[in-house]
């Protein structure tokens, strides 16, 4: 598995996947679920995979009785998993504003 | 009688413009449904050849048929929907390549080309992909991949039909091929 800088809007996609390790994700229901457009999710997506982060599946549905060719699904790896956790959290802790000085009372006499 | 005449006349000419005018609009919405997948055909084009045929049939295509599905009834919702998915696949369709490229690159795909089948393995290969007989079937890439990109044959068969397998029973058909030769 290959090391990726995490961007702002990678870490959208990944907290998709974080949420259910198992559940396998599709393009639209990620698009959905991150409100990215299509331009900036599929390169995205592809990236990860090339990176060895996710990998690819095929639905499982007669596509006659559905009427549609199945959709390709990605599911997040183990190492991935972990490493994403890890990166997320630095990037939580980048983004954290700084905290606000100690609050006293004005005019206090406690 | 001549101002009955014209008034036939009228009435038949306002039903045949109307009729022309359904049919022009079947026309237009028929062929203004197929604007998003001639996009994302010409997405295709801009893809590395050993991607195009896996991007296009298995992951855009099948998203942009199950991101229409609930949008049949409206024409215009749909085709908004439509050509904005596949223009930003268009857009990105360079990166997608150049993403996926560079990661199979990592180890060279090996290329297998033209090759001449044995009867069995043919028989084989044609029972599989359910065609019809064809003399030699050529293998036009071999996408090795790396990491957990999933490796891909892909099948040109004489008439310019295109088919795709995962190697698994394929690599060990070849092999035994290969042992026999």
């Amino acid at each position: 598995m290959q090391d990726l800088d995490i961007t702002p809007k990678m870490a959208t996609v990944l907290k998709v996947f974080l949420e259910d390790l198992d559940q396998p994700r599709y393009g639209f229901e990620l698009m959905k679920l991150t409100g990215m457009a299509s331009g900036s999710l599929y390169p995205m997506l592809a990236k990860f995979e090339a990176a060895g982060w996710l990998t690819r599946g095929k639905e499982d549905i007669d596509p006659r009785a559905a009427g549609r060719p199945p959709r390709t699904h990605y599911t997040i790896t183990g190492a991935a998993a972990s490493s994403a956790r890890i990166q997320l959290a630095e990037l939580s802790e980048r983004y954290r504003p700084p905290a606000l000085g100690r609050l006293r009372p004005q005019g206090g006499t406690a | 009688v001549s101002a009955f005449l014209w008034t036939a006349l009228g009435v038949l000419g306002s039903f045949g413009l109307a009729a022309i005018g359904d049919m022009m609009s079947e026309e237009v919405r028929d062929r203004l449904d197929h604007l998003p997948q001639a996009i994302l055909r010409l997405a295709a084009m801009r893809v590395n050849e050993m991607e195009r045929a896996i991007l296009y049939e298995e992951v855009w295509l099948p998203d942009l048929a199950y991101f229409l599905r609930g949008d049949e009834a409206r024409p215009v919702t749909r085709l908004y929907h439509g050509v904005r998915f596949a223009l930003g696949i268009l857009a990105a369709s360079k990166r997608i390549s150049c993403t996926l490229s560079s990661a199979s690159g990592r180890t060279p795909p090996k290329q297998l080309t033209r090759l001449n089948l044995r009867p069995k393995l043919r028989n084989e290969i044609q029972q599989r992909l359910q065609v019809n007989a064809a003399s030699a079937l050529s293998v036009r890439a071999w996408s090795s991949g790396s990491g957990k990109i999933q490796r891909r044959v892909i099948i040109t068969l004489d008439d310019d039909r295109r088919f795709q397998m995962t190697p698994g029973r394929f690599e060990s058909m070849i092999l035994e091929e290969e042992e026999r030769a």
